[in-house]
């Protein structure tokens, strides 16, 4: 039997055991309470403290070539901004602001502001956005009260103004885009993060917190060649220097995909600079829209082979240099005599065009005329493509419109459309799609509306008789043999179109172009050169079918395409030095 | 004089939920010490990944820079005095390629 004793000290320790496991239960559930269930509550606790919340920019995408180049990255660009600080005096505020004035270069403006708001109270104002990095590290060493760097980026073009036109830019603000900055913003620009900062109890400085983070933009890949850019760039710019041009595209593209290789657009900006001059702006290759001239007879040789109304035996009497219809005169640039279907093309007369165009009703060449995507925009992922004009049949003058737009008036297209359609005839009918972004299926959703299916313009059998038959000859002895490569054959057309001044008459200012592709086997690249008002000549083939070929020799050259027809042989030209007799 | 005799299992017992107790607490102050020390070495190797990340960008703009087709044109032609060969010059080699025609 237990005594009184046993009895009492086996009571207390039992009390004192269940007391101490109390405890620690109760430490145990308050901390559990206090970190998992009132998590929650506790942080919105601390966020209900914080003064404001800032939006933290994500890391835009980079733009890459075909081949991974880097064209446009974002370089770190921190922001400088000021919080009040507690019993602080005016003079110090002063003192402080002036400091900033001095090392970031801000205008008496600009630091009143900041001075302004400081003595309102506002708990946080920008002092300069987006600072270099190096301007941020120098405020930062200066240690002032209240100041700090918000986190941001600034675009970076490595290249300066190559591709100008397709990366378009965007303005230090990121509120002002173009190019592919603006037509694939959604791709690039990821999503915003956000940060709030709470003043710490006790003291008078702050503490930041992540809430979310920001997810950076995905990068982009281009069908752009930077070599291929920089050779259609270089060669454009020495074309429209040489001819005093107003301004001067090229497209340069490969035939079967539609994908850009090279898109220029002078007069050119530094993207760096953007959106710099007013002038350069406009991508003259996508949105500008002109008169064709003779490179639209490519349609017209097509809708009259297709529906056979005209056939290569065929001559056309063109000796009179002109032809009268509906009340207009037509004329050519020179007698060119009695002249094959082929030929007619070949020497470009506008005549012996108008004579086998008649034998089409309006109707079929207008069908001929959509199918090759006229009227429409081609869909090239690019901002601001116009779709050009092309009237209605029942809106066409039923004594003058066919033969008008025969030989490409009456009718407005963008250099991409008339790249397109001379296109066609490289692939063999197929109207390809153009566009300037590679591998766009996980883009598919941002870009539905481009609809890359690929359209039939003309049969096999017609693309294939032209080419060879007619605009090969174009080439290579026609209007457009200023554009002959040695070692490779080439098709194309040449185009002159006369201007419509602001009378609506046409005046004697010109929009020179030359459409063309090469080689004549397996075409390899499709290029168009539009110079607007060139001075020093102003024919199609004398001024843009040398940019063609200039292009096209070093691109090929580059791509390392090999000749299809034997080189010509080379002259060897033997001489003396001065002061030598044989 | 009565023995007391101290009841060894009680004492077993609550000793043992006092070590419980104990150790939860240490285990609890030592989780906290560690996640705080990960915590900071997160933070740090976080600064260092960004660090490096930013030397990579800027690196690769470098790059970037000095391939640019127009600097490496000026570079050939101005101070290596290099130009471009002529057609014949190149040799294609493969099954596409042409015979060339002899003078």
């Amino acid at each position: 039997m237990r005594s009184f004793y046993e009895s009492d000290i086996r009571r207390r320790v039992k009390v004192l055991s269940f007391l101490l496991a109390g405890w620690g239960v109760i430490v145990a559930a308050r901390l559990v309470q206090v970190q998992v269930f009132g998590h929650a509550r506790a942080k919105a606790a601390v966020i209900k403290q914080a003064r404001d919340t800032v939006k933290i920019e994500p890391r835009r995408g980079d733009i890459l070539d075909r081949n991974g180049e880097i064209l446009a990255s974002s370089l770190p660009a921190p922001s400088v901004a000021i919080r009040p600080v507690e019993n602080e005096g005016p003079a110090a505020t002063h003192d402080k602001v002036a400091k900033l004035q001095r090392e970031l270069g801000l205008t008496t403006a600009e630091a009143d502001n900041v001075l302004g708001r400081l003595r309102e109270g506002y708990n946080y104002t920008y002092v300069k956005k987006k600072v270099l990095e190096a301007d941020a590290r120098r405020v930062m060493a200066l240690k002032i009260p209240g100041v700090e760097l918000e986190a941001g980026t600034r675009r970076h073009y490595p290249l300066g103004s190559l591709a100008a036109h397709i990366l378009g830019g965007v303005s230090l603000t990121g509120d002002l885009r173009a190019g592919v900055e603006q037509r694939y913003n959604d791709v690039l620009r990821g999503e915003e993060g956000e940060q709030t900062s709470y003043r710490i109890p006790g003291g008078g400085s702050y503490e930041t917190e992540i809430i979310k983070s920001p997810v950076p933009g995905r990068d982009l890949i281009l069908t752009i060649d930077t070599t291929v850019q920089y050779i259609a760039e270089k060669e454009l710019a020495l074309a429209v220097a040489e001819h005093k041009a107003n301004w001067g595209a090229v497209i340069v593209m490969e035939p079967g995909t539609g994908e850009i290789l090279a898109l220029a657009s002078w007069p050119a900006y530094d993207v760096n600079a953007f959106p710099g001059p007013e002038e350069a702006w406009m991508n003259r290759a996508v949105q500008a829209s002109y008169e064709p001239g003779s490179t639209f007879k490519i349609v017209t040789a097509a809708a009259a082979r297709e529906r056979d109304r005209v056939s290569y035996s065929e001559v056309f009497d063109c000796s009179a240099g002109s032809i009268r219809v509906g009340g207009l005169t037509i004329t050519d640039h020179e007698r060119v005599g009695v002249l094959p279907f082929a030929k007619v093309i070949q020497k470009s007369s506008n005549v012996g065009t108008v004579l086998f165009a008649q034998r089409l009703t309006i109707p079929e060449y207008y069908a001929t005329i959509k199918g090759f995507g006229f009227g429409a925009r081609t869909g090239i992922d690019l901002p601001a493509e116009p779709a050009g004009t092309v009237r209605p049949p029942e809106k066409w003058n039923k004594n003058n419109s066919l033969p008008h737009v025969a030989i490409g008036y009456e009718i407005s297209v963008n250099a991409v459309q008339m790249l397109a359609a001379m296109n066609a005839f490289a692939t063999g009918g197929i109207l390809v799609h153009p566009h300037v972004v590679k591998d766009r299926a996980p883009l598919r959703g941002r870009t539905a509306e481009d609809g890359d299916k690929p359209a039939r313009a003309v049969s096999e059998r017609i693309a294939h008789e032209l080419t060879e038959r007619v605009f090969a000859g174009v080439v290579e002895d026609g209007t457009g043999k200023e554009g002959r490569l040695d070692g490779y054959g080439a098709a194309g057309k040449t185009g002159t179109a006369q201007k419509l001044g602001d009378q609506g008459t046409y005046t004697k200012k010109y929009t020179a172009s030359f459409v063309g592709f090469t080689p004549l086997g397996q075409p390899r690249l499709s290029i168009i050169v539009v110079l607007d008002e060139p001075q020093e000549g102003y024919y199609g083939g004398q001024v843009c079918a040398p940019v063609f070929k200039a292009i096209a020799r070093q691109v090929l050259r580059y791509l390392r395409v090999p000749p299809e027809r034997p080189l010509p042989p080379q002259t060897l030209t033997a001489g003396l030095k001065p002061g030598r007799t044989p | 004089m009565v023995r007391h005799k101290w009841n060894l299992r009680g004492i077993a017992v609550g000793g043992a939920l006092a070590a419980v107790a104990i150790g939860i607490l240490t285990f609890y102050v030592w989780y906290q010490t560690e996640s705080v020390k990960l915590g900071l070495d997160i933070d740090r190797c976080d600064h260092q990944i960004r660090g490096l990340e930013e030397s990579i960008e800027a690196l690769k703009l470098e790059r970037a820079r000095l391939l640019d087709p127009a600097r490496v044109e000026q570079i050939a032609r101005e101070k290596l005095g290099l130009v471009e060969p002529a057609d014949a010059d190149i040799s294609y080699r493969g099954k596409n390629s042409p015979s060339k025609e002899r003078p």
